[in-house]
């Protein structure tokens, strides 16, 4: 039987805290390596099917020889084979928290994988869907204090309107766009100051895939970024286009705003966002 | 049964990585212990309002008020000077928001400087220095340009007889070997660079009307006008919160929390001359590419009624006609050497494509401008020159 008395020995051997402390460093290092080897050999053993995730890629242009795309997305959730809505979840890293992942895509940076944390693994799923844009509570909150991805300056407008939820960099030939969405019409005392009502056009985008057969969610969800319909929109481009609110004072970026599914008075998709043509999944 | 094996390894190294870093948080925190209790770190109080995150200060050089008192001091000697006149005052000077009331700044040879002083301002939130050197971060970095440049010649530091000069002095004596209290032999000078790094970086100013209107909730910290003029500023009609936004009225801040952004330069149509002539390109010099002629990095707004004139050469006068100038879209030059249209330079950015004001609105923007100058921070006697050195 283990005895307490053992401990006697401790107070024989005088050992002065200096020496302690440096021993328990000494086996704290040690335990810190050894963990993160034992890690290390785990996390490559299972690499293969452990990054399942939403990768991000830009489509193929036939008029834009430069593209910088950059977009929240969050509020994701599955379709179980039943149809019903589960939430799920980003993995935290520099671009994403649990709710919201923000994605960059360049010509030189033409793919972007925002990490799922799975809830348990092998679910079967029939759809999956998130919605383009920062949900209103994480809009208008204090910017100084803002997480990532929301600590990002370039994707920042105002605390009274919040995010630019999309933004599209675009150069072509002679014609050089940019086409900034994010809410409009929200309404405050002044800019620094959050609004109390929702923004007249929150201008957030749902997106949804049906499936027709059940697929394990355990995967890598390939998205494009269409840029095929931005060529159909080429000719109405202006020279210098430029859509960062007021969107209905303008006819390209009126015509823009609808090509996403939205309303332009209510900011919303009309019935259902399933007309835009922005995403598409690559099965 | 079919055992889903892709899930078994997954649950198990879910299990490992929860195992791990429950560990290694354990471990992370008796270390803290540990050490909390045998060594005091040595700290720095930064002026800010409330929950905004410091700047970036570099490992190899941590804050101290001893550094910074040092700092100060070197700030104002004109013994850093090779003719003994010049000090880093002379062209920042704390009433003008450490910049100066010159266009071109000029260095202790007599020699025209190209480009015209900025202001010091938050220079410690800066994601890079200079008005337009994409590569140079470190404020330990950059005070060597004044100090040794001689294209152009600033101040034109004489190591030796300075080094000597300082060694003499009883004062100074105490105050490096207060700053740096485990070197041996603390003048020198890396050691005096870091002072005069650390004194800059204390120049921290967000005590403006319009910080205290934005931060601190004051309501009646700004008029109507000064809120007319910053919703028009904050607006997508005249986009200046495009390339002046944040918490720094520049982009090209940065802070503890924040991720870097990839448009820190921009040309904001001033120039687009005609024929060849000798031109400051701004990010050009380095980079090469022709997208990066005539791009500069946006300055903070701050203190800005202070700074006049305005831009990298201080070709504007007033802040009415840096408005007119925006409002125009760019800057058309009829004659003389840099004749031409800049408003068609075609790497203006597409955020200026001029607006329309009426007298009013452009009378509300001055309005917001004017406040945001912080009057504590010109007046601020830790940052004024320190007495006379014996
Ligand atoms: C002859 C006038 C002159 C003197 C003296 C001078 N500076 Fe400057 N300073 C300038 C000019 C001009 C610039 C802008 C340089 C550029 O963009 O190339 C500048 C830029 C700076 C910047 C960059 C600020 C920013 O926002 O990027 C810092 C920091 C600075 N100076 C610190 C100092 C210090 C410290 C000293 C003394 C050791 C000093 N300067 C002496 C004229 C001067
Ligand atoms: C496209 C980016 C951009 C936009 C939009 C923009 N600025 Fe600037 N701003 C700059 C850059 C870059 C400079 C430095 C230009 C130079 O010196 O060549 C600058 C310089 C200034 C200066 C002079 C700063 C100094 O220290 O000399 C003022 C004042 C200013 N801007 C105000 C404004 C106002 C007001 C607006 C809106 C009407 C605005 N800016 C819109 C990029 C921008």
């Amino acid at each position: 039987m283990y005895q307490f008395q053992k401990y006697d020995g401790m107070t024989k051997n005088k050992v002065s805290f200096g020496q302690l402390k440096t021993l328990t460093i000494g086996l704290f290092v040690c335990l810190i390596v050894s963990t993160a080897y034992v890690e290390r050999v785990f996390a490559e053993e299972s690499n293969a099917q452990l990054s399942p995730g939403l990768q991000f890629m830009l489509g193929a242009s036939e008029h834009y020889a430069q593209v910088g795309a950059a977009f929240y997305v969050s509020e994701l959730y599955y379709l179980d084979q039943a149809g019903k809505q589960h939430s799920l979840k980003f993995e935290d890293s520099p671009n994403s928290q649990a709710r919201i992942g923000l994605v960059k895509l360049s010509n030189e940076n033409a793919a972007q994988t925002l990490a799922l944390a799975l809830p348990a693994a092998g679910q079967l799923i029939k759809g999956l869907g998130f919605t383009l844009g920062v949900p209103r509570d994480l809009n208008h909150g204090y910017p100084l204090r803002a997480e990532k991805p929301l600590n990002d300056a370039t994707m920042f407008w105002t605390w009274q309107q919040g995010y630019k939820f999309l933004r599209l960099d675009l150069a072509g030939g002679d014609k050089r766009a940019a086409l900034h969405l994010g809410a409009t019409g929200c309404e405050s005392p002044a800019p620094v100051r959050p609004p109390q009502k929702p923004c007249a056009q929150p201008n957030r985008v749902d997106f949804v895939w049906k499936f027709d057969t059940a697929r394990e969610l355990k995967n890598i969800w390939n998205i494009e970024l269409n840029l095929a319909y931005l060529d159909e929109q080429f000719d109405a481009l202006g020279d210098f286009q430029m859509c960062s609110g007021f969107y209905a004072n303008d006819t390209f970026c009126a015509a823009w705003i609808e090509s996403l599914g939205l309303d332009l008075e209510r900011g919303q998709c009309q019935s259902s966002c399933k007309h835009q043509q922005l995403f598409r999944m690559r099965l | 049964m079919v055992v889903n094996l892709n899930t078994f390894t997954y649950a198990r190294h879910v299990f490992v990585m929860r195992v791990g870093t429950f560990i290694r948080a354990t471990v992370v925190f008796s270390l803290f212990f540990l050490f909390a209790c045998s060594k005091p770190t040595p700290s720095w109080e930064w002026d800010l309002p409330p929950d905004f995150n410091p700047p970036i200060v570099p490992a190899d050089n941590p804050m101290s008020k001893q550094k910074v008192d040092l700092g100060r001091y070197l700030f104002y000697e004109k013994a850093l000077s090779g003719n003994g006149e010049q000090s880093c005052a002379t062209c920042h000077q704390q009433q003008y928001a450490f910049a100066e009331n010159r266009g071109l700044s000029i260095g202790s040879t007599g020699e025209v400087h190209h480009r015209n002083a900025l202001s010091l301002t938050n220079a410690a939130y800066n994601k890079s220095l200079t008005w337009a050197q994409p590569e140079l971060k470190l404020l330990e970095r950059q005070i060597l340009i004044p100090l040794f440049g001689d294209q152009p010649v600033e101040m034109q530091l004489n190591q030796q007889k300075t080094l000597a000069y300082l060694k003499q002095s009883q004062l100074y004596r105490e105050l490096f070997q207060a700053a740096f209290p485990n070197d041996p032999d603390p003048i020198h000078l890396d050691n005096g660079v870091k002072a005069l790094a650390s004194f800059v970086r204390s120049l921290i100013s967000f005590n403006s009307p319009f910080d205290r209107y934005a931060w601190y909730g004051e309501d009646a910290a700004l008029n109507e006008a000064e809120i007319r003029g910053m919703t028009l500023f904050m607006s997508e009609r005249t986009e200046c919160r495009h390339c002046h936004g944040g918490f720094n009225f520049s982009l090209s801040s940065t802070h503890l929390n924040s991720v870097e952004g990839p448009e820190d330069f921009h040309n904001t149509g001033l120039y687009n001359p005609r024929n060849e002539v000798k031109l400051d390109l701004g990010l050009f010099e380095f980079s090469l590419q022709e997208k990066d002629k005539g791009r500069f990095r946006p300055p903070t707004l701050r203190n800005i009624a202070l700074t006049a004139p305005y831009m990298h050469d201080g070709s504007i006068a007033t802040l009415e006609e840096v408005l007119e100038f925006y409002a125009a879209g760019g800057r058309e030059i009829s004659e003389g050497l840099y004749a031409g249209d800049g408003r068609s330079h075609p790497n203006k950015s597409l955020f200026l494509h001029g607006f329309v004001l009426s007298e009013e609105e452009k009378q509300d923007m001055l309005a917001f401008l004017h406040a945001l100058t912080d009057r504590q921070f010109i007046q601020n006697p830790a940052f004024s020159a320190p007495g006379k050195v014996k």
